[in-house]
């Protein structure tokens, strides 16, 4: 486990919760398999939202891994599709940032399992980035537009 | 008041979905396409440290968690169902120290799809959401996979 994947879950502690880890070789995320993870005992298939969970966790710690954010970026929305049932085995998420402006990161992940071309699910979420300090002053006025974690 | 086979669903709940007795979800009320439940705030749900935040990632859990619930209801069988997509918008930050409330409706049901909706908040106020869901279930999920096509028909 690198430093700053270490000092990524003492940002998040949520990670370490859901048990995620991260490979920073492949730059994959990846949720080993634990009981309390099941959301359908018969199936058994993990908890739809802790896949989701997962997802939204893989793309805030990238942020702060490779995109130079030191805060923890604030989440200001999060969709899912749903495409095939996550069973009771370990799973892997890997990230893209589509779009990073100054105050919005747009990021792709996907979610799989055994086969990495078959996503058990696709997310992508926006999230509010911090500020840089210095380059405050010609943006001012939009930072506090009421979304998310915003702050306010 | 809940009627019975609704009371069965709640003290069930646990039992049935390991994940959510392990973070401590409960079901505060269910019935007719309508769930309350209650996410009890635990430091080990923190999100961002710094600021002393819930991570949102508990929310989407929650809702998921009580979109269930409500669906499950409404169907009154045991028929399986399989979620197609989710979308959470997070309107407020959930702060360290107070618990999570979600309440999830079933805005229509389909033959093959159901629609619904809900939000999150802390405190006594529902309107002060801390975030706002919506997803949509495909029935019938048991045998085949869901295709997502099918949501449209």
């Amino acid at each position: 486990m690198s430093a700053e994947f270490r000092q990524a879950l003492e940002q998040v502690p949520y990670a370490r919760f859901l048990g995620i880890d991260y490979d920073a070789t492949l730059r994959l995320f990846l949720l080993p398999f634990a009981e309390p993870l099941v959301g359908n005992a018969r199936l058994p298939a993990l908890h739809g939202g802790v896949v989701g969970g997962f997802m939204e966790t893989a793309a805030i710690i990238w942020l702060l891994l490779h995109e130079d954010q030191r805060r923890v970026p604030k989440p200001i929305d999060f969709s899912i599709d749903y495409l095939r049932s996550a069973r009771a085995r370990d799973s892997y998420a890997a990230c893209e940032v589509l779009r990073q402006g100054r105050r919005i990161a747009q990021v792709s992940v996907r979610c799989w399992q055994g086969d990495a071309a078959r996503p058990v699910a696709v997310a992508r979420a926006h999230f509010m980035l911090d500020a840089p300090a210095a380059a405050g002053a010609g943006d001012g006025a939009g930072v506090s537009d009421g979304a998310a974690g915003a702050g306010a | 008041m809940p009627h019975s086979a609704d009371r069965a669903l709640a003290e069930g709940f646990a039992r049935a979905i390991p994940h959510s007795a392990a973070i401590g979800q409960e079901v505060l009320s269910v019935c007719d396409g309508e769930a309350r439940m209650r996410q009890p705030y635990r430091v080990e749900l923190l999100g961002d440290a710094e600021r002393g935040l819930i991570h949102t990632a508990v929310q989407i859990t929650l809702v998921d968690s009580a979109f269930g619930v409500a669906v499950f209801s409404a169907l009154g069988a045991q028929e399986s169902i399989a979620t197609l997509d989710l979308r959470v918008d997070y309107h407020r930050p959930a702060v360290a120290g107070a618990d999570l409330y979600a309440l999830a409706q079933v805005e229509r049901v389909t033959r093959q799809v159901v629609f619904v909706s809900g939000r999150v908040w802390q405190g006594e106020d529902p309107d002060k959401a801390t975030a706002v869901a919506r997803a949509s279930f495909m029935r019938a999920a048991n045998a085949q996979r869901p295709v997502a096509r099918e949501a449209g028909e």
